[in-house]
């Protein structure tokens, strides 16, 4: 036994230090062993590819065993025999010494293995991506113009409001008047300031006083009427004919400047931002048209009240022109600035001045879309979104692919527009990560197919709600599917750069409805006035309206029976009952102001959840005045005539769609077009 | 009588536990009692009993540490560890149960008498 025999114990430090100090190899060399003994333990201390301490410790233990061998008088060959198998030996040692390694030690060999199994993976996909190639197989810039220049060259209303605005005094362009170079290559709209005072002045009407800024208004539509005319002039052709592409009318550095610091041609920018820069002096050409038409309201000039209404009207079916959600969503917005406008003339003390075919006029003029799709024209929004496919993934052939280093490229472009116009680029380190970075996109992104699949199942879900009133809940179910995915957070992830370039169609049903119903209410009120002039009194009941002056009574868009009448005081009321469903004979919520639209949307969303956007769910009012969060039914009614007077405002609406293009509009002329979709309320 | 390796593979570490049951030993010495203890009948070659010690000593039922002779050489030596303790307990326990059962089925040589 240990303990009988007189021996020392070493401290296991010392004997540590001691055994760190030699190598296995000296110390079987130190030893007293014949050669055969040192050569077999040799052999299986190398064999066992330990570490070096380990090995050290093994080549100790086995000197030990045949130094105490040779003691007890073995010959060297027998002990040599009497061991066995070196190889064997070895092998066993070495599975022995590793299970003692510890948890650390099992710890680092997984995750080695699985590195190097993940390295193996990114290297495969790496291989895959770096030479992947998208391959341009359609066209869709012509397809795009296609539908662009349908329309022959004289009607078009591009090339007058183009000289027109070319001709505006340069005070009135926003580039002159920020003092920013217009060959800086931003897109430019009219003055800021200019802007919004025709957005906030309004004459005197219904007990009320102008605003401010209506003297300004006023004295600025006096001073301008050759432009006023000229941009008339263009809202009265059939179509827009803004031609994308190289030689189109983005390709024009008179108009909308020549960037220095992209020597590129316009044409060479992506799509989505071709069809985007006329939007700005679109907006700003009917609001000189409404201000135009307050103007002539002020002063009983019926017809040219009519006139601007039905220009504006038409202005608002030019913008539609490409099939873009921007353009329609502007599109939406001016046809609302017309039915605001309709109201403002329907007020009782300028509504004599209106003679009965004017009236009919009128009347005709805003007729027409009767659900959210008869003001939506989505055509070319898929081709933008197939175009982006088309640059980002490969070709199979057969409609699937994978991601490319390309698709880095395309948000570059995006990013980069804005990038190089605001002097920002990113660090080289950064860019190579997200090259790094690119295989595991690939792997962990959907394949073309997907992509192309999930988009498709997208927009025709809101075809399908568009197509009817939100209380029908058509696509209602589909959308709610989406959203449940939306919140999924493995699906956010693998999808999210579709989200990142998927638009929001919410508003394209929310905004057309709230159009349609204010539109519906004006009809009844013009009926009503007919009627009036005819029998000396307002009509009891829309009944007896129908057929002779409508065709048959409106619809209440959050019931779906007849839209509710009474005469008031100073004439009739039209109203909604609200998402309360019940008839408070047209008393507006408490605290009803200029936001009560946007509190109807609001309230939309209780009884639609689906309608939040998807797939950019969160989208608020870059604002912030218009909180997302519905609040409890209000016990009112959604009155649409007399709408409260208000200032058209642009509501811009926060949308990682529209961000890229918010970035570099927001610097030039912040109450421009946003990119979230404008409403003119 | 050598016995088989896989018999060996449950026998030897309980005979080897069974060995360090009486105090300390190191290596050779417990290749010596093994063999001499059990008539030959459980001698192993010397390659096996390194890695089954390092196993019982992985496993925590065995410690070892270095002790320096009265010659100057080291050299390692083994015990049992509580939990070896334990574990001897309990496997000596099922191999009389194995015994037992073998002797009620006539395996024994005795039985075949």
């Amino acid at each position: 036994m240990a303990q009988e025999r007189s021996i020392q114990q070493t401290s296991g430090a010392e004997t540590q230090r001691a055994n760190d100090a030699r190598r296995d190899r000296e110390a079987i060399a130190a030893s007293g062993l014949p050669d055969e003994l040192k050569s077999l333990i040799t052999d299986v201390v190398k064999r066992t590819r330990l570490r070096r301490r380990e090995r050290l410790s093994v080549a100790q233990e086995l000197i030990g065993h045949f130094e105490d061998a040779t003691d007890a008088g073995v010959s060297p060959d027998r002990a040599k025999k009497s061991f066995g198998d070196p190889k064997l030996a070895a092998r066993l040692i070495r599975r022995a010494k590793l299970r003692q390694r510890g948890m650390l030690y099992r710890v680092m060999v997984v995750a080695r293995s699985l590195a190097l199994v993940l390295l193996v993976i990114y290297l495969i996909a790496a291989i895959r991506y770096f030479t992947g190639k998208p391959t341009i197989r359609t066209d869709y810039l012509a397809l795009m113009n296609q539908r662009i220049t349908a329309t022959p060259e004289s009607e078009r209303a591009w090339p007058i409001y183009r000289n027109a605005l070319l001709k505006v005094t340069p005070a009135l362009r926003s580039d002159t008047a920020n003092g920013s170079d217009p060959a800086n290559g931003f897109i430019l709209g009219l003055d800021s300031n200019l802007l919004a005072d025709l957005s906030d002045g309004v004459p005197a009407s219904r007990g009320q006083p102008a605003s401010p800024a209506w003297p300004a208004v006023r004295k600025w539509v006096e001073m301008n009427r050759e432009t006023i005319n000229e941009f008339a002039g263009g809202a009265s052709k059939p179509g827009l004919g803004f031609v994308i592409g190289q030689g189109g009318s983005f390709d024009d550095p008179e108009m909308f400047g020549f960037d220095p610091k992209s020597p590129r041609s316009k044409a060479d920018r992506p799509l989505w931002e071709q069809v985007l820069p006329q939007l700005t002096w679109l907006r700003g050409i009917a609001h000189v048209l409404r201000a135009d038409a307050l103007v002539a309201l002020e002063d009983g000039d019926a017809a040219r009240v009519v006139v601007r209404i039905e220009q504006m009207v038409q202005l608002a079916r030019q913008v539609r022109e490409g099939g873009f959600l921007v353009n329609d969503l502007v599109g939406i917005g001016i046809y609302s600035l017309a039915i605001d406008l309709v109201d403002q003339s329907l007020d009782p003390a300028r509504l004599k001045a209106f003679s009965e075919s004017e009236l009919a006029r009128i009347a005709h003029a805003i007729a027409g879309p009767q659900q959210a799709s008869d003001l939506v024209n989505l055509e070319g929004e898929r081709d933008l979104f197939m175009d982006m496919v088309q640059r980002s993934f490969t070709d199979d052939g057969e409609g699937d692919g994978r991601l490319t280093p390309a698709a880095w490229d395309e948000l570059s472009r995006i990013r980069g527009t804005m990038s190089s116009a605001m002097g920002e680029s990113d660090p080289w380190a950064l860019n190579v990560l997200k090259r790094a970075a690119g295989p595991i996109a690939m792997l962990a992104s959907p394949t073309r197919r997907q992509v192309v699949s999930f988009y498709d199942r997208y927009q025709q879900a809101w075809k399908a709600s568009m197509m009817s009133p939100l209380r029908e809940g058509a696509g209602a179910s589909l959308l709610r599917e989406f959203k449940a995915e939306r919140r999924d957070p493995i699906h956010s992830t693998r999808y999210a750069l579709i989200y990142a370039i998927s638009p929001s169609f919410g508003r394209l049903q929310v905004a057309p409805e709230r159009a349609i119903a204010q539109r519906d209410a004006l009809h009844v009120v013009i009926a009503a006035e007919l009627d009036r002039r005819r029998h000396g009194d307002w009509p009891a009941t829309l009944e007896v309206l129908v057929p002779g002056l409508l065709p048959r009574v409106p619809v209440d868009p959050w019931t779906g029976g007849p839209m509710a009448y009474r005469v008031g005081e100073a004439g009739p009321v039209v109203y909604s009952v609200g998402p309360d469903l019940d008839d408070d004979q047209g008393r507006r919520p408490v605290n009803a102001d200029s936001t009560s639209h946007l509190r109807h949307e609001q309230l939309v969303m209780i009884d639609h959840p689906q309608i939040d956007p998807v797939p950019t769910a969160g989208a608020i009012d870059a604002s912030g005045s218009t909180s997302r969060e519905p609040g409890p039914k209000p016990d009112a009614d959604w009155v649409l005539f007399p709408a409260i007077r208000h200032a058209p405002e642009l509501t811009v609406r926060e949308d990682a769609y529209w961000q890229r293009v918010m970035r570099i509009e927001n610097r030039t002329a912040s109450t421009e077009l946003g990119p979230g979709g404008v409403d003119a309320e | 009588m050598r016995i088989e390796r896989e018999l060996m593979r449950g026998a030897g570490p309980l005979a080897v536990m069974q060995l360090l049951a009486a105090g300390e030993r190191y290596g050779y010495e417990l290749v010596q009692r093994l063999d001499a203890d059990s008539g030959g009948v459980l001698a192993m070659g010397q390659s096996t009993l390194y890695p089954m010690l390092y196993n019982l000593e992985a496993k925590g039922l065995i410690t070892s540490r270095n002790l320096e002779t009265s010659s100057g050489r080291v050299r390692k030596y083994y015990r049992l560890t509580k939990a070896g303790q334990k574990q001897l307990a309990e496997d000596r326990a099922k191999w009389g149960q194995l015994v037992e059962a073998m002797h009620k089925l006539g395996v024994t040589r005795l039985a075949g008498v």
